[in-house]
């Protein structure tokens, strides 16, 4: 059974003059463990299917079924935890808080789960320990390095136990050095703890390393 | 979540910091345009200490053909005296009529006029303080001035009686003010007061009176609180003055006051036109009152106060609601990042109104050695610091107004915050997000 399962997804923008069609029948099965990667060229509808995927956007029509879940009918609150719970995000621009320090960040998604303090702290050291961050749990995300942020919003993804990582191209603001290893980290996630991972990408290596690639233009699936 | 809320507001101080310097300012503009309209509107509301509309007094003017020039000083008073007695016969013996009182020209609520004095106490102390004092006349060993008058009892709250053996003068009745202010308690019958200073045994034995009851506040005007002062009773009504003696009146239960008064203009007003007790004008103490505040101008002064504050208030809510907005539309990426991590439009309000509240807060913390100050500085015209009234505390005014313009702020910080993020939380995470 696929962990994630799109059917007949369409996604048009409207403004008063244009309309814009970013998804034309998209139908995509994603199985439990799978890494795939998501490639085309800008503008053709790759990030506003991951976003669509990961519940941040609303498909014009067709259905989307997550972990199980029918999940076009679920209602706010629903849409916020099953996001909390079975969903992580890895975005281009790390999109961390910058006026709390990276324990604080990492914690935050529990904060929404009503965990206790004490226990949020161990979790959030346990997995800022996992991406090689645990000397920099008290700075401020303004004095990392990219590639730092990057773990940082890695360790914020992880820390939930989602079932599925979506992340919207991880290495586009960091260097060769520093991609190669964020793409280290999300392969032995992927590796180690099974957990299913759609990478946006426009890199053809990093896509080589992962489990499948699809292909995108002009809002269809190509490949 | 409100240690988060902390952490995030201490490590944006610098950026918070102007918002914090605008909060203070706000708050002490607030506080000092607000302290008056509080101050006001709780003295104000304070009980008058009588029923306004109940009771009534009958002033006298010197009628326009009688001429007292050729006759004798005697002769002059007895007429007077004659003429007023028939003329409180008429009131008193009249069906609608309760209870009638003598008393002298200021001694009732919105006088324009008033007599003050030293007052010196008895004991050991000797403490002497200056207040405005009323005086009633005791005729044929009797008044009926308590009920004209409707004052409360202290002890009991119930009306205020005498027994009839103990009205021999030299005798008076003191506020609660009064009594706290001389002899620092409230169970004060029996206690002697002198006027003026106190004179050796026997040299002057009209020079002081025995307190007879203790009353409650009695109000002297709307937008004060019922201050220190007191009832003489006087044995006889002395020589001949229409200005100092006044017929006081309280109506039955039922009877239209408007009517009962044009009954005495048309029915018993003539028949004294030409005597020296001639009928000038006929008022209940709520129109006195009314007179006294127009004349003081307490009502425009009040609405002025409170226009001001007001348009402050709507200064304030444009300030502050702008702030809150912009900073809140500002975070409109932060906010989509909170819901892509499981935040749901409710919790994303909640936590920005928590902001906001905790803002406000502190602004409003910081800004108290500014109020402290000011209040300090502040010249109020406090009539007595110990009274039970705390209208009267400069603390505790301080603390009403600045529960008041708290709230306030917190109401408009709220609302400030409350429209841009349902907004903005609403919007898909993605969409804000993309916000750059």
């Amino acid at each position: 059974m696929p962990i994630i399962k799109l059917t007949g997804i369409n996604k048009i923008y409207r403004t008063n003059e244009i309309e814009t069609q970013a998804l034309e029948n998209v139908n995509l099965e994603v199985k439990k463990g799978e890494f795939l990667s998501i490639m085309g060229p800008s503008g053709c509808g790759k990030s506003t299917l991951l976003n669509i995927i990961g519940l941040l956007d609303k498909a014009t029509s067709g259905t989307i079924e997550l972990c199980g879940t029918e999940a076009m009918t679920l209602k706010d609150k629903e849409l916020a935890e099953f996001r909390n719970q079975r969903l992580g995000f890895i975005f281009q621009s790390f999109h961390l808080v910058n006026s709390l320090n990276v324990i604080d960040n990492v914690e935050l998604p529990l904060l929404y789960r009503n965990v206790s303090a004490g226990e949020r702290t161990r979790l959030a050291k346990e997995v800022l320990e996992r991406v090689g961050l645990s000397h920099r749990m008290r700075h401020m995300p303004m004095q990392l390095s990219g590639g730092q942020c990057q773990r940082v919003a890695i360790a914020r993804a992880l820390i939930g136990n989602p079932d599925i990582i979506l992340a919207d191209e991880p290495t586009g603001n960091l260097d060769s050095k520093m991609g190669a290893e964020v793409m280290d980290l999300l392969r032995q996630l992927n590796r180690e703890d099974g957990r299913t991972i759609v990478m946006v990408t426009h890199n053809e290596e990093q896509a080589r390393t992962t489990s499948r690639t699809i292909r995108f233009f002009d809002g269809r699936q190509v490949e | 979540m409100i240690k988060m809320i902390f952490k995030q507001l201490w490590n944006q101080r610098r950026q918070n910091g102007w918002i914090l310097l605008e909060l203070i300012v706000i708050a002490f503009f607030l506080f000092t345009t607000s302290a008056e309209v509080v101050r006001s509107t709780a003295n104000y509301v304070l009980p008058d200490g009588y029923e306004k509309e109940k009771s009534y007094f009958i002033e006298l003017k010197e009628g326009s053909k009688f001429r007292y020039a050729r006759r004798e000083r005697e002769i002059r008073d007895s007429i007077f005296q004659s003429h007023f007695r028939q003329l409180l016969l008429t009131i008193k013996q009249s069906p609608e009529v309760e209870a009638v009182a003598i008393v002298r020209g200021d001694s009732y609520p919105g006088a324009l006029s008033s007599n003050g004095n030293g007052f010196v106490s008895d004991d050991t102390a000797c403490v002497r303080i200056n207040c405005p004092w009323y005086q009633t006349f005791v005729i044929d060993g009797t008044t009926d001035f308590l009920k004209v008058y409707g004052l409360k009892d202290a002890r009991t709250g119930g009306p205020l009686q005498l027994a009839e053996a103990k009205l021999a003068c030299p005798q008076g009745i003191v506020s609660v003010a009064f009594a706290r202010q001389l002899f620092g308690r409230t169970d004060v019958t029996g206690e002697k007061v002198h006027f003026g200073k106190k004179l050796p045994e026997g040299s002057n034995a009209n020079n002081y009176f025995e307190i007879v009851g203790v009353y409650e506040g009695y109000k002297r005007s709307n937008f004060h609180v019922p201050g220190n002062n007191l009832f003489v009773l006087t044995s006889t009504i002395r020589g001949r003055n229409e200005f100092n003696h006044v017929i006081a009146y309280r109506l039955k239960e039922g009877v239209d006051g408007n009517a009962f008064r044009e009954r005495i203009m048309s029915e018993i007003a003539p028949h004294y036109e030409t005597t020296p007790t001639a009928i000038k004008d006929i008022k209940s103490f709520g129109e006195s009152l009314k007179r006294f505040n127009d004349l003081a101008g307490a009502y425009s002064r009040y609405r002025y106060t409170a226009v001001m504050a007001f348009f402050v208030l709507l200064c304030v809510f444009l300030g502050m609601t702008g702030t809150f907005w912009v900073r809140c539309r500002a975070r409109r990426q932060e906010i989509g990042l909170m819901r892509s991590i499981g935040a749901s439009q409710a919790t994303i309000t909640r936590q920005f109104m928590t902001e906001a509240w905790m803002l406000v807060t502190i602004g409003v913390l910081i800004a108290q050695p500014l109020i402290i100050h000011y209040i300090h500085e502040l010249e109020w015209d406090i009539t007595d610091p110990t009274a039970h009234y705390w209208q009267d505390s400069k603390t505790w005014l301080t603390l009403a107004t600045d529960a008041l313009i708290y709230i306030l702020m917190v109401l408009i910080a709220l609302l400030g915050t409350w429209f841009p993020v349902k907004q903005a939380s609403k919007d898909l995470p993605a969409e804000a997000l993309r916000d750059e």
